[in-house]
C-alpha cells in the first residue's frame, strides 16, 4: 500500500503523495512545532518539510523505513530553519514568549493533569539545545529506535545515546524545578 | 538487552531485572531515564493534543499540487539544490540576462566583422557592468518582494478557507494582536489599559514593568479582549502614545473545531457501547480489556473537549500583547561620538564589499560555461572567416 503510493508519488502523482503524507502530517507538524518552539515558525517549517519531501522523493531508495526518511528530511528542515533564524532582540523575544504563553493561557478547569505535564515538558524542552532536543523528540516522543534516530539525524548510535542522556537529565531537572514529580524525592 | 526494551519496562512500571541493571551501568541514556522516569514518563504523550493548523493541512497540499503542475524536474532540481537563497537567485537572473547579451554582442561583432578588437572588448565590458548593477539592484529589492509574496500567499489562503468552510454553521476565527506603543507616562498608560480592558469585559493576564522611573521604563502586558471589541480596543490603545509596531493575525480554526466535534461524537458513541458491554461482561480478561478501552476513549473525549473549549475561549477572547516604552524624561538622545561613527561606517563598507565580492564570484562561476561556449563560437567563426579569406 505505502510502497505503491511512494512509487506513484515518485512518478509525479500529487494526489498519491497527499494520501501518502496525510498519515505523516501530524508527526511532521508536531516535530517542527517542538523543534521551533512556537506555532508560527513550526508551521512554516512543517510546510517547507512537506514540500522538500515531495521534491526529494526520488532520493528515497528504500534503504530505511519511509517514516525514518520522512523524519530525516523534516529534522534537516528544522536544523536549517534554526540556523537561519536571526538573533532576536530581547523585545521581540519577550513578545514571542507572550505569543506562546497565550496559546496555553486559557486552561479549561477540568484540564487533565497529564496535559499539564505535557505542557510543562514542551515548555522545558525549549531550553534544551537543538541537537539534544531533536534526539529526545525522535526517541522519547516519536518513539524511534536508537538506530532509526541515528539514521534520521545522520549521527552515530553512540552520539544518540549521549545526547539523549543529557537531554533527559536537563529536562528532568527543569521539570522538578517546576514542581513535577514526587516532592522531595531525594530528601534534600 | 537493548535500550528500547529497557525503556518499555521502565515506562510501564515494571521491575528492574539484573539484566537491566547491567545495561544501565553501561548506558548513560537508560540510566538517565531510570533515575527520572517519574517526570519523563509523560513525554510520549506530549503531542497528543497538538492541534494541527488547518492552514498547514491545506497549505502543503496546495503547494505540492502547484509544484506538480509546473514541474520541470532537471532544471528545477538543479536550481533548488544549488541556490539556497532568493538573493542568489536574483543575482543569477541578472547574470543570465547579461550572459545572453554577451553571446549576442559577441556573435554580432564576429559576424559584422568590421568592429575592431578593442570595440568588442568594450562592448563586453559594458554588458558585464550591466550585469553587476542589475545584480546590485536585485539585492536591494529582494527582501521587499519576499514580503510581498508572503502577503499574497496569506491572502490566498484566507480567501480559499472562506469559500471552503461556507457550508459549516459557525466559523471559528481566532484573532490575536501585538502592539508596541511609546508613551509619555507609563503609570497612566498602564492604568488606562487595565481600566479599558475591564470595562470591555476582558482581563489582564499578565503585566510586567521594568526599569527605573525617569529613565525610560518598559512594560509588557498580555490581555484578553472580547473578540468583537478588539478593533476598538486597539485603536484606543494606539491613542495612548506613538504606535511603533502593530500586528494582528487571524487563524481559522473552523476545520479543526468541527473535525474535533465529529471525532468527539464518535468517541462518545463508542464509549456508550463499551459501557453497555462492560455491564454485561463476566470474564475477567474481558473486563480488563474493556476497562482499558474505556479509559483510552475517556482520555480522547477529555482531550477533544478540552481542545474545543480552548478554541471557543480563544474565539471569544482575543489575546493581545502590548509593550509600552516610556520616553526618557531627562536624558536627551545621545548622538554617537565620532569614533563610533567612524567604526560603524567602516564596518558598513566592509560588509558592502563582502556582498559585492560574493555577487561577483557567483557571477563568474555562473558565466564560466557561457564563456566556454562563446569562445567555441568565436573560434568556429574565426575559422570560417580564415578559410573564406584564403579562397
Ligand atoms: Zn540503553
Amino acid at each position: 500500500m505505502e510502497s505503491s503510493l511512494i512509487a506513484a508519488a515518485k512518478g509525479g502523482d500529487a494526489s498519491a503523495f497527499e494520501t501518502l503524507m496525510g498519515a505523516y502530517e501530524r508527526k511532521v507538524y508536531a516535530l517542527c512545532l517542538r523543534m521551533m518552539g512556537n506555532p508560527h515558525d513550526g508551521e512554516d517549517c512543517a510546510q517547507e518539510a512537506m514540500l522538500r519531501i515531495w521534491q526529494r522523493l526520488s532520493q528515497y531508495r528504500g534503504d530505511s523505513a519511509f517514516s525514518t526518511w520522512v523524519y530525516r528530511v523534516t529534522a534537516s528542515c528544522c536544523t536549517d530553519a534554526l540556523r537561519r533564524r536571526r538573533p532576536q532582540s530581547s523585545l521581540e523575544a519577550m513578545q514571542e514568549d507572550g505569543f506562546d504563553a497565550r496559546d496555553d493561557a486559557p486552561t479549561p478547569p477540568e484540564a487533565h493533569e497529564a496535559r499539564e505535564t505535557q505542557r510543562a515538558i514542551a515548555g522545558a524542552l525549549a531550553d534544551v539545545p537543538a541537537d539534544m532536543r531533536s534526539v529526545f523528540l525522535l526517541r522519547d516522543v516519536h518513539g524511534l529506535s536508537v538506530e532509526d534516530t541515528a539514521r534520521a539525524l545522520g549521527i552515530s548510535g553512540g552520539t544518540v545515546k549521549s545526547r539523549l542522556s543529557r537531554a533527559r537529565e536537563k529536562l528532568a531537572r527543569s521539570l522538578r524545578a517546576q514542581g513535577f514529580g514526587p516532592q522531595n524525592r531525594d530528601g534534600r | 538487552m537493548r535500550c528500547e526494551e529497557f525503556e518499555r519496562i521502565i515506562l510501564s512500571g515494571g521491575e528492574i531485572t539484573p539484566d537491566m541493571r547491567d545495561h544501565a551501568q553501561h548506558c548513560a541514556a537508560c540510566r538517565a531515564l531510570e533515575e527520572n522516569a517519574d517526570v519523563l514518563s509523560g513525554a510520549r504523550d506530549m503531542d497528543r493534543d497538538v492541534e494541527v493548523p488547518a492552514s498547514f493541512c491545506r497549505g502543503w497540499r496546495a503547494q505540492v499540487r502547484r509544484d506538480a503542475a509546473m514541474r520541470r524536474p532537471s532544471l528545477r532540481e538543479r536550481i533548488s539544490d544549488g541556490l539556497a537563497s532568493l538573493n542568489r537567485r536574483m543575482v543569477l537572473r541578472g547574470a543570465a540576462v547579461a550572459a545572453c547579451a554577451l553571446v549576442l554582442v559577441g556573435v554580432g561583432a564576429q559576424l559584422g566583422g568590421r568592429e575592431s578588437v578593442s570595440d568588442t572588448y568594450s562592448a563586453k565590458a559594458r554588458t558585464a557592468n550591466y550585469a553587476l548593477s542589475s545584480a546590485g539592484a536585485a539585492y536591494g529589492t529582494s527582501y521587499d518582494s519576499a514580503a510581498m509574496f508572503a502577503e499574497e500567499d496569506s491572502g490566498e489562503t484566507e480567501a480559499r478557507s472562506l469559500s471552503d468552510g461556507a457550508a459549516q454553521s459557525e466559523r471559528k476565527i481566532v484573532r490575536t494582536a501585538q502592539m508596541s506603543v511609546e508613551v509619555e507616562d507609563m503609570d497612566a498608560a498602564v492604568a488606562a489599559l487595565q481600566e479599558r480592558v475591564q470595562a470591555l469585559g476582558g482581563t489582564v493576564d499578565s503585566c510586567e514593568i521594568s526599569g527605573r522611573r525617569g529613565e525610560g521604563r518598559w512594560a509588557s502586558l498580555t490581555l484578553s479582549v472580547p473578540g468583537g471589541a478588539l478593533d476598538g480596543f486597539l485603536s484606543g490603545a494606539g491613542a495612548l502614545g506613538t504606535v511603533t509596531r502593530e500586528a494582528s493575525q487571524t487563524t481559522d480554526m473552523t476545520d479543526t473545531y468541527y473535525d474535533n466535534a465529529s471525532r468527539l461524537e464518535s468517541a462518545r458513541a463508542q464509549k456508550q457501547r463499551l459501557d453497555e458491554l462492560y455491564a454485561q461482561a463476566q470474564d475477567m480478561s474481558d473486563i480488563i480489556e474493556i476497562t482499558d478501552a474505556i479509559y483510552d476513549l475517556q482520555w480522547e473525549i477529555d482531550t477533544l473537549t478540552g481542545a474545543n473549549q480552548r478554541i471557543d475561549t480563544r474565539v471569544a477572547l482575543s489575546q493581545v500583547s502590548i509593550s509600552l516604552t516610556e520616553k526618557a524624561s531627562d536624558a536627551p538622545e545621545e548622538t554617537p561620538d565620532l569614533l563610533t561613527r567612524v567604526k560603524e561606517s567602516a564596518q558598513d563598507g566592509v560588509e558592502a564589499l563582502a556582498d559585492f565580492l560574493e555577487s561577483l564570484l557567483l557571477l563568474i562561476i555562473w558565466a564560466l560555461p557561457w564563456l566556454v561556449l562563446i569562445a567555441a563560437v568565436v573560434a568556429v567563426i574565426a575559422g570560417i572567416r580564415r578559410v573564406r579569406r584564403r579562397r
